[in-house]
């Protein structure tokens, strides 16, 4: 007991920066040992002078900001999962004809979920997913305001949809110089909000409030919609996944150290051994068989380039020669005649008449 | 115990997580260079950027005292070689800086040394040999911090403690702040892992070590094979279509033909078959055997 506060103790910073963090972690402890009742004493107290500061108990607790990225990226993976649902209602029509109105649409499908989640429960649906929801700063309030939600449709959809149509509409509006002045300034000021958000990012590192510049305007602020349950992370995936990834490396990379021929024309060797009294047909060759000609004795075509090998058989120039130059022990697959060397690969002559 | 150390699957998911979000900082502050500075002046700075985008990451994270947002994801903390205390700011400071810096700065130094041998105090300074013999050392030295990295990744995977040579060189150890229940069965797959990498290094290394013996034949042999190539370039000019390979757009050399008709020069057809056993033009299904050489047929 003594031990693990004083374990605690020994980590000055993170008393100091990260108190919330503590209390989360001193309960969640306690959770799992409940015999550590002091520990428990020690985040009720320390949690207790925390909601003094902030309002509201548990609710007010800070979000990881690993929580809020995440909600955020299943935000936008949502909307393409939509898009691309309703991108599969016009498959049969022609071509390019949602290209068009690309904008509007995203707007469109923006606005429905805005619709259904902010407007209605006060969070994105990512957020739902992570047991988020939006509060506002200001207020006290743990819900969002009814102007809040406006502006943030605003926000979100509106400027969304002015930055993805400005091409467009800046080239349809150039020939006015009022309107050529307006749209230079809007793309100096969507530069300037670049850098804006870079910034606020990397506040965001630190102080893990706003995680969008949209959100520090509105002062509105990602908090628990419930108390928060132990979050588990699943390393399954991962580690099946890292695990073929290495099979697979391993087998790209052992591959081309096998011989694949080679096994293949050893495994025939055994298997589909020649009978004696063929292989006894290897002497001198004086005159081959007319239907020898025409059949290579790899491949079984009509050979190509024919050449022979000092046995009877006529090969592919390329079946015989890519086959030797895998293996040097090749031999003949029909009769066990050895090439032994590249000059005994020999063009066909043969006698007309 | 209270805390446990931590074991590989949370430290490659933190460690996941920390590049996603790092190479997210790398591009948003691309972007902004970009639409400053102009595209020309971010490909001049492009690796510098991506090191002041890793400074940043970290430095607002490790160094500030906080937990990354990889290590706030599965749950563990930066704790000092004593396993007691966090690691002292000092210690942070240069960890950070060698997980961030040291890449960059060993691959300027490896691209610098070629350059400061050509320079004329170099040429004055040391004798032609020894110039050619460091020369010689760049590219190994090249491929002997890549064969350390993956070396110090497969004891990772086998040790676990680990998973950055920064780390280990400022002794940055990891402590679970709480029990993950699924990640100690996984302890099987990766020593699994991290033997098959380790049988993969050795071989590989053994096959470099046979090829660095017969490496002069090899040598010569490419050189033939370069210069040809360049004999082909040099001929350049406009060549009929006539006369034109499909494949390499240039003027067809030993000319072959596919069953369906069309010539290709042997080099590439052979290899386009290699892969996809078709006629690149008409898709006419054939056997690599069935490609016929046109002896005689190209002119001179």
């Amino acid at each position: 007991m003594h031990e693990t506060n004083s374990f605690i103790g020994q980590f000055p910073f993170l008393v100091k920066t990260r108190r919330l963090f503590m209390i989360k972690l001193l309960s969640l402890e306690g959770a799992v040992n409940k015999q550590r009742s002091s520990i428990n004493k020690m985040a009720a107290t320390k949690g207790s002078s925390e909601n003094k500061e902030t309002g509201t108990g548990s609710r007010n607790q800070v979000v990881l900001r690993v929580s809020q990225l995440d909600s955020s990226q299943l935000d936008s993976e949502l909307h393409q999962l939509l898009k691309s649902q309703f991108q599969r209602i016009f498959q049969f029509f022609k071509p390019g004809v949602l290209a068009y109105i690309e904008p509007e649409l995203n707007a469109a499908l923006r606005l429905l979920t805005w619709q259904f989640s902010i407007n209605t429960i006060g969070a994105t649906l990512g957020q739902r997913i992570m047991n988020l929801k939006y509060g506002s700063e200001a207020s006290m309030t743990p819900d969002l305001g009814h102007r809040q939600r406006l502006l943030y449709a605003c926000i979100l959809i509106g400027a969304k949809w002015l930055q993805e149509r400005s091409a467009d509409l800046s080239s349809s509006t150039n020939h006015i110089e009022a309107f050529r002045k307006i749209w230079k300034a809007l793309y100096f000021f969507e530069k300037l909000l670049s850098v804006a958000s870079l910034v606020n990012f990397l506040v965001f590192l630190q102080d893990g409030r706003y995680q969008f510049l949209h959100e520090r305007l509105l002062g509105i602020r990602a908090q628990f919609a419930e108390k928060q349950s132990i979050r588990q992370v699943s390393f399954e995936f991962m580690t099946r996944e890292l695990l073929w990834h290495g099979f697979a490396e391993f087998l790209f990379f052992l591959l081309p150290f096998v011989n694949f021929r080679r096994i293949r024309n050893f495994l025939q060797q055994k298997l589909f051994r020649p009978s004696p009294s063929q292989r006894a047909e290897t002497g001198a060759i004086v005159k081959r068989d007319r239907s020898l000609y025409k059949e290579c004795a790899v491949c079984g075509e009509w050979p190509t380039i024919p050449r022979h090998i000092g046995c009877h058989h006529v090969f592919c120039y390329y079946c015989v020669q890519s086959n030797f130059l895998a293996d040097p022990s090749y031999t003949c697959p029909l009769c066990s005649h050895p090439v032994d060397d590249v000059t005994n690969i020999q063009p066909i002559t043969c006698d007309v008449g | 115990m209270m805390f446990q150390p931590a074991s590989q699957p949370e430290i490659i998911r933190s460690n996941q997580k920390d590049q996603f979000y790092a190479n997210f900082l790398r591009s948003s502050l691309a972007d902004i260079c970009q639409s400053f500075a102009g595209a020309r002046v971010w490909a001049r700075w492009r690796k510098e950027l991506d090191v002041l985008g890793d400074v940043l990451y970290f430095g607002l994270t490790t160094i500030a005292g906080y937990q990354t947002l990889g290590e706030e994801y599965v749950n563990i903390l930066q704790v000092d070689p004593t396993r007691r205390a966090v690691p002292s700011a000092k210690r942070r400071l240069a960890l950070v800086l060698l997980y961030a810096c040291s890449p960059y700065l060993l691959d300027r130094l490896l691209a610098y040394i070629p350059k400061l041998l050509e320079s004329e105090r170099a040429r004055a300074g040391l004798s032609p040999e020894v110039r050619q013999r460091i020369a010689q050392c760049v590219p190994i030295l090249r491929q002997a911090v890549m064969i350390l990295q993956r070396t110090h990744i497969a004891l990772f995977y086998l040790r676990g403690v680990f998973y950055h040579v920064a780390k280990r060189m400022t002794g940055i150890h990891y402590l679970m702040v709480r029990r993950n229940l699924s990640a100690s069965s996984m302890r099987p797959s990766f020593h699994l892992l991290g033997w098959l990498s380790v049988t993969q290094l050795t071989v590989s290394l053994l096959y470099s070590l046979y090829k660095m013996r017969r490496g002069t034949v090899d040598a010569e042999e490419s050189d033939t094979s370069v210069t040809e190539d360049e004999r082909a370039s040099e001929e350049g000019g406009i060549v009929e279509p006539r006369l034109r390979c499909a494949l390499c757009l240039e003027r067809r050399r030993n000319s072959t033909a596919t069953p369906c008709g069309h010539l290709f020069c042997w080099h590439c057809i052979t290899e386009w078959c290699s892969t996809k056993a078709e006629c690149p033009l008409c898709r006419e299904k054939f056997q690599l055997s069935r490609l016929i050489y046109l002896q005689n047929f190209d002119p001179r």
